[in-house]
């Protein structure tokens, strides 16, 4: 059983009002509860972490869960009061989603985990490159339509 | 059904309907219904109208069925996907998915079709001609347990893909492969595919891959397309089965995306290669910041075109546009 999978049984026991969701799939067997200690997958034990934390806060269960799935490196946090959004590819930075649109950010502008910086492409494949974290885009590093190497800084972002 | 949906549904036979049978049918005038054949016009079907005779799409349309396609599907295949919608008209196919991961449990693997496309699009605002029931416009959601550097080369793939449905259909010779993933006929496009990614602050990637097929191109567009192109009806005489080609692209792309999860690039290359209809010429390479040219040669084990200048020396690439030099 993959991640994305664990992942859609953990949606849907949220927006089920179910207390607790056990799958068995060929060799792979997993449980997961929302209100006590659950132990997953005694089948597989590598695959899953051990145990889901108890669910105090039961909307921050997913992220601390796949977070803590062995070879899923988490994020490490970095107290800085600004971080650089850096490229994850080698390709062509764009400010916009088409030439002559309106850029995605400004600097300047707030901006929520989840928000669209700018597209790179390679291999004409379009990537949108999303803000990890809330902040302000307090600058853009690179030019528009120009190449970025892998893990070129792209945008500095300022902690709110 | 709508009027309009009923009057193309009569009209896909390919046979005269008077336009007072038509008119009878629907509970309208022959002014009325002249007026709906004229609004079709705007969704890109060609009609042909003749006196005493009344109205007729030529050659027929075979518009997409659900059940026909999903015959096409591999049990491989139909394990892993898990929603097919098909649509009458969509904005586009691709926006269409990508709007889908914003819903609370979206699928690992949809699929979408459309007869038409409103607002249809190539890669940077490019616009993609989309007229209704003729070609095939089909989208693809992926959710990768991968990062982006993991997913290098899988818009060649895409590529393959597409190509090996078109064996099955019938299309033996003269199909190419240029860098990365245009599908051609005798030098000539055929096939687009648009590779949309979006990331997520989990780890997972969310793709969404377009493929846009010209299967019959509709005499109302054929002139607004500024690249020489060809289509499927010109290819392979006789009916075009939109469903069976819809069917065997969709069981290829899952086949050969799940292949590409576990493997990765490298069991594809071989096969791209031997499509491929630059390597050993000359070719200019546009990147938006400048021209180079040199011999192609090929594409090395993440995707990238391998150029190699006049001192012979080899650089590889990830970026830009190919064209070919005729001298």
């Amino acid at each position: 059983m993959d991640i994305r999978k664990i992942k859609q049984l953990i949606s849907l026991l949220e927006s089920s009002g179910l207390a607790e969701i056990e799958v068995h799939e060929k060799d792979d067997s997993i449980r997961i509860s929302r209100f006590s200690q659950a132990t997953m997958s005694p089948a597989n034990p590598a695959m899953v972490p051990a145990q889901l934390a108890p669910a105090t806060q039961p909307h921050d269960m997913a992220p601390t869960a796949l977070k803590e799935i062995p070879g899923q490196t988490a994020k490490i946090e970095q107290q800085d009061n600004r971080h650089s959004v850096n490229s994850p590819m080698v390709g062509t930075f764009y400010v916009a989603s088409a030439p002559g649109a309106k850029p995605f950010v400004e600097v300047g502008q707030k901006v929520q985990a989840g928000d669209v910086l700018c597209l790179i492409e390679a291999m004409k494949m379009m990537n949108q490159i999303e803000a990890d974290r809330p902040g302000t885009v307090v600058a853009r590093l690179v030019e528009n339509s120009s190449p970025v190497e892998f893990g070129q800084p792209l945008f500095l972002i300022e902690a709110v | 059904m709508n009027k309009i949906n009923y009057l193309i549904q009569q009209l896909s036979d390919g046979e005269f309907h008077s336009g007072e049978e038509l008119g009878n049918a629907l509970g309208l005038t022959r002014a009325a219904i002249w007026k709906l054949i004229k609004s079709l016009n705007e969704y890109g079907i060609d009609i042909e109208s003749i006196t005493n005779k009344g109205y007729r799409i030529p050659d027929g349309l075979e518009l997409l069925d659900k059940r026909k396609i999903v015959k096409y599907l591999e049990p491989q295949s139909r394990e892993l996907l898990q929603k097919l919608e098909i649509f009458d008209s969509l904005p586009s196919t691709n926006d269409h998915l990508l709007q889908s991961l914003k819903e609370k449990q979206p699928y690992i693997v949809h699929a979408c079709l459309a007869e038409k496309q409103t607002a249809g699009k190539g890669r940077r605002g490019r616009i993609w001609y989309s007229p209704f029931g003729t070609n095939i416009y089909l989208s693809l959601l992926w959710q990768f347990d991968k990062d982006l550097s993991q997913l290098a080369g899988l818009s060649l793939v895409i590529a393959i893909a597409v190509i090996n449905a078109l064996h099955q259909y019938g299309i033996k010779g003269d199909l190419g492969l240029k860098w990365p993933n245009d599908i051609l006929w005798q030098n000539k496009k055929l096939c687009g595919i648009l590779v949309e990614t979006r990331g997520e602050v989990t780890e997972i990637l969310n793709t969404v891959i377009g493929v846009g097929l010209n299967v019959r191109m509709s005499n109302v567009i054929k002139d607004k397309i500024d690249q020489p192109w060809v289509d499927i009806k010109h290819i392979v005489s006789g009916e075009v089965k939109r469903n069976q080609l819809a069917g065997l692209i969709l069981n290829n792309l899952l086949l050969v995306i799940a292949q590409f999860e576990q493997h990765g690039l490298a069991p594809f290359i071989s096969q791209w290669q031997k499509y491929d209809i630059a390597c050993g010429k000359k070719i200019t390479l546009h990147t938006v910041s400048e021209k180079l040219s040199g011999i192609a040669r090929g594409i090395n084990q993440s995707g990238c075109i391998m150029l190699e200048d006049n001192q012979g020396k080899i650089q590889h690439f990830s970026i830009g546009e190919v064209s070919l030099r005729i001298s």
